[in-house]
């Protein structure tokens, strides 16, 4: 830990030089992220000139990711998941996580193209230790040349122009539309099989390389999982992996069952305690003498702040996640109840607030999806040693049923009614939930007390950081008189979870988990920079009216894992950048 | 600033959650009605054209804000240069009722107002569809308690309305808007112009997080 603090002030200490160097206040940040952005990618080919002072956003994500597709088979970044190749381990050595790798590294260009292949190298190097000595070599002559010669060795690529799709983003290709050689079909059959094959490799290689981290024999390397993780994790690998990231699951194999079994141990008494209001309400009108036997105490003991906050997390319970059918069961609704009021009594200063509902989710539904996984292999009989222990039992009736269940290989948490589950099993899917939620909150917990003072702060901050990324977006929202509070509020409150859908929501977060401190602080600035910013050409254009509307609602229905992780690379390099520099500031 | 064309009203929804404040200004604007809105977060915004007194165009931009107490502070950002305050509550939820009149001096401390005596204040009880086995008991003697006692005897308009069943949901902002109305123009005859305020306080702050560095 000491050594990788000595090494990010080096990289922050390099940062400052640079601003320091360029203007100091960001000024040039532009220019400067364009000269990065030229270093990573600069053989767009047969692009214009004036091309690369597009948008910083398209020429620092959409552009590089879209060229690396054309470029070759052996692509990095395929169909919205970046796994990480030969790149990925060159940066392990240096103890860098393998971060928006589609940004600075091109490591299919580098095969293409021998003679680029050194300055790639040396670029990963700089990025570590001295990363600033590059980007001061670098200007217009040298990146001319690149392009050039890049050109000369590939001209088939030469006139492939991006074309434009959607005015939404200009910059951005989709991925159905790859720019396949048509002159050859040949070619093109090869091609489109070879990235198929690559990609499914990747899958694989990417599974494979979780799989050893986490069933290493000694203690699992937490460092390791984050670098791997950041990028995205497996489905099936993802509970065990949050449990690890939030240091709720020990990373030594032989503390694993002990501490889970006190940990669920102390929800259940802890439910036991707060159990003096009723949290089985709506049960009660089916089932009235289990559920009074089994949760409620007469309800005069409960003091009247109880009641409120009871009552407030009943009526969101009802209206959380409206539209996906997990979530109007009664089961699920009874235990997020009982999750969020138990976490609401136990963190007095800021008891429950709205919005906490929505991040209670992925955790509940990453937790039920994965105790049906187990189910799903357990009958086919694999993957037993990547099980979260202690959540199949032979006992469990409820659970034989569902083995039986010819269905099971297609249940899916989305629809599963956890009605179905035991008693045993839910106690277990809530207490793993309330663990994770509670450490998630600890990181944010100034969000919610009184005033709110953490949303304030990163409501300001994210102000501070639009002025020096887009400070012509800034000025466009002041002369409207938008506020950032009127708008960003609910994106620091609920975490972007009221933007953009569960399933992406779900992606960022293996990301924020893999951050230290975990990025649900001050990264998801970055993230709600790099939000705000995708959309910056058409804000600039509205008025005020149209701009809190269209950010009242904005357009990520048709959003991608690949559209998430360009926004999260993005937010990673300026996190890179600003991070110290706002300091400086100060 | 204020020569704009079109007239802009601003409205703020004030009141306890869950009373269907979000429900109410998406039936007003959408004429629609369901079960699925989330929770409100800060506040939501929505704007609708209607004309007022026969033949004067506006546009309302109503903000629909979040009931929980928590978000009270956040207030400034969203009362400041409102033309009408609607307070709602909730005919099954006494509760909500009661509170009225800390949502309105809330209001009036946050909002900054010229004229808090005569500031254009309308009452809504939704959710008059329920079951009457569901609702206040002796609701009207209750309000006028509320009315008389805590909100200083002044006779706002009161409107009973079901957002569910688009009853008495039109009217209540038609008269909304007219109140509105008359408030802008009594603004504009004080040459009161609240958004230049405004975004003096913005530059300010630009200025100060610039201005650190001295390298």
């Amino acid at each position: 830990m000491g050594k990788k603090k000595q090494e990010m002030s080096q990289v922050y200490g390099s940062n400052e030089f640079i601003f320091g160097e360029r203007g100091g206040r960001g000024k040039h940040l532009s220019s400067f992220l364009k000269n990065l952005s030229l270093t990573g990618s600069s053989t767009r080919s047969g692009e214009a000139e004036d091309d690369v002072n597009r948008n910083i956003y398209g020429e620092l994500s959409y552009g590089p990711a879209q060229s690396m597709q054309r470029r070759s088979s052996s692509s990095v970044r395929l169909s919205g998941r970046s796994v990480s190749g030969p790149v990925g381990s060159s940066y392990a050595h240096m103890g860098v996580p393998e971060k928006n790798l589609s940004l600075y590294s091109n490591q299919s260009i580098a095969n293409s193209n021998p003679s680029l292949k050194k300055s790639t190298k040396l670029k990963y190097k700089d990025l570590d230790d001295d990363w600033d000595a590059d980007l001061e070599k670098v200007d217009e002559a040298p990146v001319a040349k690149t392009t050039k010669s890049f050109s000369n060795s590939n001209p088939r690529y030469d006139n492939q122009m991006p074309v434009m799709v959607d005015s939404l983003y200009p910059d951005l290709i989709p991925v159905s539309q790859p720019a396949l050689p048509d002159k050859d079909s040949m070619d093109y059959e090869d091609l489109k099989m070879k990235m198929e094959v690559s990609r499914l490799n990747q899958l694989n290689s990417k599974y494979m390389k979780f799989h050893k981290v986490l069933t290493s024999d000694a203690n699992i390397d937490l460092t390791e999982l984050r670098k791997l993780s950041w990028n995205g994790i497996p489905q099936e690998l993802r509970a065990l992996s949050w449990q690890l990231l939030l240091g709720y699951l020990p990373t030594n194999h032989s503390r694993q069952q002990s501490t889970l079994k006190r940990k669920r141990q102390e929800y259940a008494e802890g439910i036991n305690t707060v159990s003096n209001i009723d949290l089985d309400e709506d049960a009660a009108n089916a089932n009235a003498e289990a559920s009074r036997s089994e949760l409620s105490l007469p309800s005069t003991t409960s003091s009247n702040r109880d009641k409120q906050i009871y009552h407030q997390i009943k009526i969101d319970v009802k209206r959380t996640n409206p539209t996906i059918k997990l979530y109007g069961y009664p089961a699920t609704q009874r235990s997020l109840r009982k999750v969020l009021f138990l976490w609401a009594i136990r963190h007095p200063a800021s008891g429950y607030v709205q919005g906490i509902n929505d991040l209670v989710t992925p955790f509940y539904q990453i937790f039920l999806q994965n105790y049906l996984w187990q189910l799903q292999k357990k009958r086919t009989g694999e993957g037993e040693e990547l099980f979260i222990p202690n959540l199949l039992d032979d006992n469990d009736e409820c659970e034989k049923a569902i083995l039986d269940d010819p269905q099971l290989a297609r249940l899916s948490a989305d629809t599963f009614d956890p009605g179905r589950l035991s008693s045993r099993a839910t106690l277990i899917i809530e207490a793993d939930t309330y663990w994770c939620l509670s450490r998630l909150l600890d990181n944010i917990t100034d969000n919610y007390i009184h005033e709110q003072p953490g949303i304030i702060r990163q409501v300001g901050d994210l102000r501070n950081l639009i002025s020096k990324i887009d400070v012509e977006l800034l000025q466009h929202f002041d002369s409207e008189g938008i506020e950032f509070l009127q708008f960003s509020f609910r994106w620091m409150n609920c975490l972007l979870m009221r933007e953009i859908s569960i399933p992406l929501i779900i992606r960022m977060w293996d990301t924020y988990l893999s951050e230290t401190p975990l990025g649900f602080n001050s990264f998801h600035v970055y993230v709600c920079a790099a939000f705000l910013i995708k959309f910056s050409n058409e804000l600039k254009h509205k008025e005020f009216q149209e701009i809190i509307l269209f950010l009242q609602n904005p357009p990520t229905s048709g959003w991608t894992e690949r559209d998430v992780e360009l926004m999260l690379s993005e937010a990673f390099i300026w996190h890179s950048l600003y991070k110290n520099a706002s300091a400086h500031l100060r | 600033m204020s020569s704009r064309k079109k007239t802009l009203l601003k409205v703020i929804i004030l009141g306890d959650s869950g009373v269907g404040k979000t429900s109410l200004m998406q039936q007003f604007v959408n004429n629609k009605f369901s079960h699925q809105y989330k929770a409100t977060i800060g506040a939501d915004f929505l704007t609708k054209e209607i004309t007022v007194d026969n033949n004067k165009q506006v546009t309302l931009q109503i903000w629909d804000t979040a009931g929980q107490e928590r978000f009270q502070s956040l207030g400034v950002a969203f009362y400041r240069g409102a033309d009408c305050c609607v307070l709602c509550y909730d005919v099954t939820n006494e509760k909500s009722l009661n509170n009225l009149a800390s949502w309105k001096d809330e209001f009036l401390i946050q909002s900054n107002v010229l004229n808090p005596q005569d500031f254009p204040f309308i009452i809504i009880g939704n959710k008059i569809d329920a079951d009457d086995s569901k609702k206040i008991p002796s609701l009207q003697k209750k309000l006028n308690n509320v009315t008389n006692n805590q909100l200083g005897g002044l006779s706002y308009p009161v409107f009973e309305t079901s957002a569910k069943e688009s009853i008495n949901v039109e009217s209540a902002f038609e008269v909304i808007a007219k109140m509105a109305l008359q408030q802008e123009e009594l603004n504009e005859a004080n040459g009161n112009d609240v958004n230049d305020d405004y975004n003096d306080a913005i530059n300010i702050h630009l200025e100060t997080d610039n201005s650190g560095c001295a390298c």
